[in-house]
């Protein structure tokens, strides 16, 4: 086990690597850094700015010096609010952080439970409604729902009850002088939270109930029937536990969409997470954000892909990790 | 790798052996009996089944997923709706009657009209002519790149298999929406760069497909017979290996339409994809994000266009691959 873990990180680091200095060269071709000074009319500034950053050296030894300051904690300041890169990021990621997980338990809890009510009950109306349903949310693009849910759940059911305010809140993860884990906060959470799991709640469901047949019709299963264990029993314990593992895969790949659907969530929402901060680096050409940016969630995604691995092996003890 | 897209994991459809080609007369007897039994009127005397193409078996298969047949159907009206525009909307999608400002759908404007009193089903009607038309040449560049580097790299091995593997594996572990938003910033945003900044990140899905397929199918006795009869690897790979991964092909490259028209939308809506003046279902869903509130008409008409569009093309997809699909007994 650790041997496969340390030969897996091994493997990774190249991977991290090579695409780091890939999207290096990309938003160092793409985005001028000395772009602030551009109504300086002074060409000797700009020239010292640009040897300053070292922008006159060829794009690998730019690379190199970047990364060694990089790996050492030194990050570089925002080209617009010369800010710590190192602090807006630490910041960024625990609220991104919070969504990821809110999203992750909430997309699994019901994705799990439709899933295995569906197949269990293979055929039924409430199956083809979920089905309809699971088809619906794959094919919505969640900026769309994103702004539907607001009309409704924040103005329609305002409107609807003569509520003095929209019951859920739309800005940010807390209203302003607040940072407390209360009402307030799971205010904030909900729509937010909705927006990024529908689209995984559909493709999940869908998964989870494809496992849960070939579970269902394994078998062990039909075994356990027969030596006359209760349905309620095979269902839970023999046949959701196994049908669990699969999607443990699924959702470590997922992890990858899920920063995309941050990017789209948190900009509709105004959350001041990791997928805001690129929006705001990206219109300003802030360069120093972009690549820190680019790299943490590489390594998040990488990293996230690992405990996968490890976790299905842990979780199944048929496969041995070698 | 769309990683906008709807979670197409169903990604590959195994075909298995193979549809059009070698090899499929065992199969399609069976389901030549089956499609006999249920013909009527066909004289009982006659014991020899009729005799179908393999394009006519396709396309029982394929209309008999009613799903399938009605999406096909709405996308052709869509398309065919959307691109003759000029002449059958009356109104003109640019004609402004600020004083009027927005008012919701009536009977003169069908979709209401905007906050400078513009007809908006007119609006959604035109920008449906870009969102589409980024869809289809999407699939359609990305579908033939990833066929060609894909057959190359599965038949071929060696340097260009790994070159295409280590590439699609960076891209999975960045965002595809961040690397095409800095794309679009640096290569500008005409319709254009749009369609092959899409279709660059678009292809590599294709082409890992195709490349499973070509491993599996080149493996096989027929591709053997071909090269010991003298056939040259051109002809092998055009007449016998892709012909034997059509389905997979098709299936994907429908796929990449809906794929890429949630892509640019998304795009268009966080403000990298289509500029103004041209607008986009996503650039109208961009416009109505400054008032949630009311006017929520000019919210719901293009998101609908979107999902209608989308809903259909999958529906497609799963026919096709049911339909190319040879194991299957429909």
């Amino acid at each position: 086990m650790l041997v496969y873990l340390f030969r897996r990180i091994l493997i990774s680091i190249p991977v991290v690597l090579l695409a780091s200095f890939l999207l290096f060269a990309f938003v160092r071709e793409t985005f001028d850094p000395t772009a602030r000074l551009r109504n300086v009319r002074d060409p000797e500034v700009i020239a010292r700015e640009t040897e300053r950053l070292g922008l006159n050296d060829p794009i690998p030894v730019q690379y190199g010096k970047w990364l060694g300051e990089f790996a050492q904690g030194d990050w570089g300041e925002s080209a617009r609010t010369r800010e710590d890169v190192t602090d807006m990021t630490r910041r960024a990621f625990w609220n991104t952080l919070q969504l990821i997980f809110w999203g992750i338990v909430v997309s699994a809890l019901i994705a799990v439970s439709i899933g295995v009510y569906s197949a269990v009950r293979q055929y039924s109306i409430p199956d083809y409604a979920f089905t309809g349903l699971s088809y619906l949310a794959i094919a919505m693009p969640p900026f769309w729902f994103g702004l539907i849910a607001i009309n409704v759940f924040a103005f329609k059911t305002q409107g609807w009850f003569g509520l003095s305010e929209p019951p859920v809140s739309f800005v940010g993860l807390h209203s302003s002088r607040q940072s407390g884990y209360d009402l307030d906060y799971l205010k904030h959470l909900i729509l937010p939270v909705m927006t990024l799991s529908v689209q995984i709640v559909g493709s999940w469901s869908r998964f989870q109930r494809s496992a849960m047949l070939d579970v269902m019709s394994a078998d062990y299963i039909r075994t356990a029937r027969a030596k006359g264990v209760p349905r309620r029993t095979v269902i839970f314990k023999h046949g959701v536990r196994n049908a669990l593992i699969p999607l443990v895969t699924v959702m470590a790949v997922d992890i990858g969409l899920l920063f995309g659907g941050l990017i789209i969530t948190e900009s509709i929402f105004s959350v001041p997470g990791m997928g805001r901060m690129f929006i705001q680096a990206l219109l300003q050409g802030d360069v120093a954000v972009l690549e820190a940016w680019l790299i943490v969630v590489a390594v998040f995604v990488v990293a996230f892909n690992l405990l996968a691995d490890v976790l299905y092996g842990l979780l199944d003890p048929r496969i041995r990790l070698t | 790798m769309t990683t906008l897209g709807p979670h197409d994991r169903s990604g590959p459809a195994t075909v298995q052996g193979s549809g059009f080609g070698h090899g499929a007369e065992a199969g399609g007897a069976e389901i030549d009996n089956e499609l006999a039994a249920e013909l009527e009127g066909v004289p009982l005397a006659s014991t020899e089944p009729p005799a179908r193409s393999q394009w006519e078996l396709f396309r029982r298969r394929f209309f008999h997923h009613r799903l399938a047949a009605v999406g096909l159907g709405l996308l052709v009206l869509l398309y065919v709706a959307v691109f003759t525009a000029s002449l059958w909307v009356p109104q003109n999608p640019r004609a402004q009657d600020v004083l009027a400002g927005t008012s919701a759908p009536s009977a003169e404007h069908w979709f209401g009209t905007d906050q400078l009193g513009r007809d908006f089903f007119a609006r959604v009607i035109y920008a449906g002519q870009i969102s589409l038309k980024i869809g289809l040449a999407v699939a359609m560049i990305s579908t033939a790149v990833g066929t060609i580097t894909g057959s190359l790299a599965g038949y071929f091995g060696r340097w260009i298999d790994q070159l295409l593997m280590r590439l699609t594996d960076l891209f999975l572990i960045v965002p595809g929406i961040a690397v095409l938003a800095i794309a679009l910033k640096k290569f500008g945003s005409a319709d254009t760069v749009i369609i092959l900044v899409l279709a660059a990140s678009f292809w590599m899905q294709v082409a890992r497909v195709v490349r499973g397929q070509v491993l599996a199918v080149k493996e096989k006795e027929f591709i053997e017979a071909a090269r010991a009869a003298g056939a040259s690897n051109t002809r092998i790979i055009t007449r016998h290996v892709l012909p034997n991964c059509i389905g997979p092909i098709v299936v994907n490259a429908t796929l990449a339409v809906a794929g890429a028209i949630v892509a640019e939308s998304t795009l268009s809506f966080l403000g990298f994809g289509v500029q103004k003046p041209q607008t986009s279902w996503g650039n109208l869903l961009f416009d109505a994000k400054s008032n949630l509130q009311f006017d929520e008409h000019l919210l719901y008409f293009p998101g609908l266009f979107i999902l209608l569009t989308v809903l259909c093309v999958n529906f497609v997809g799963d026919g096709l691959r049911d339909a190319l699909d040879p194991q299957s007994r429909r």
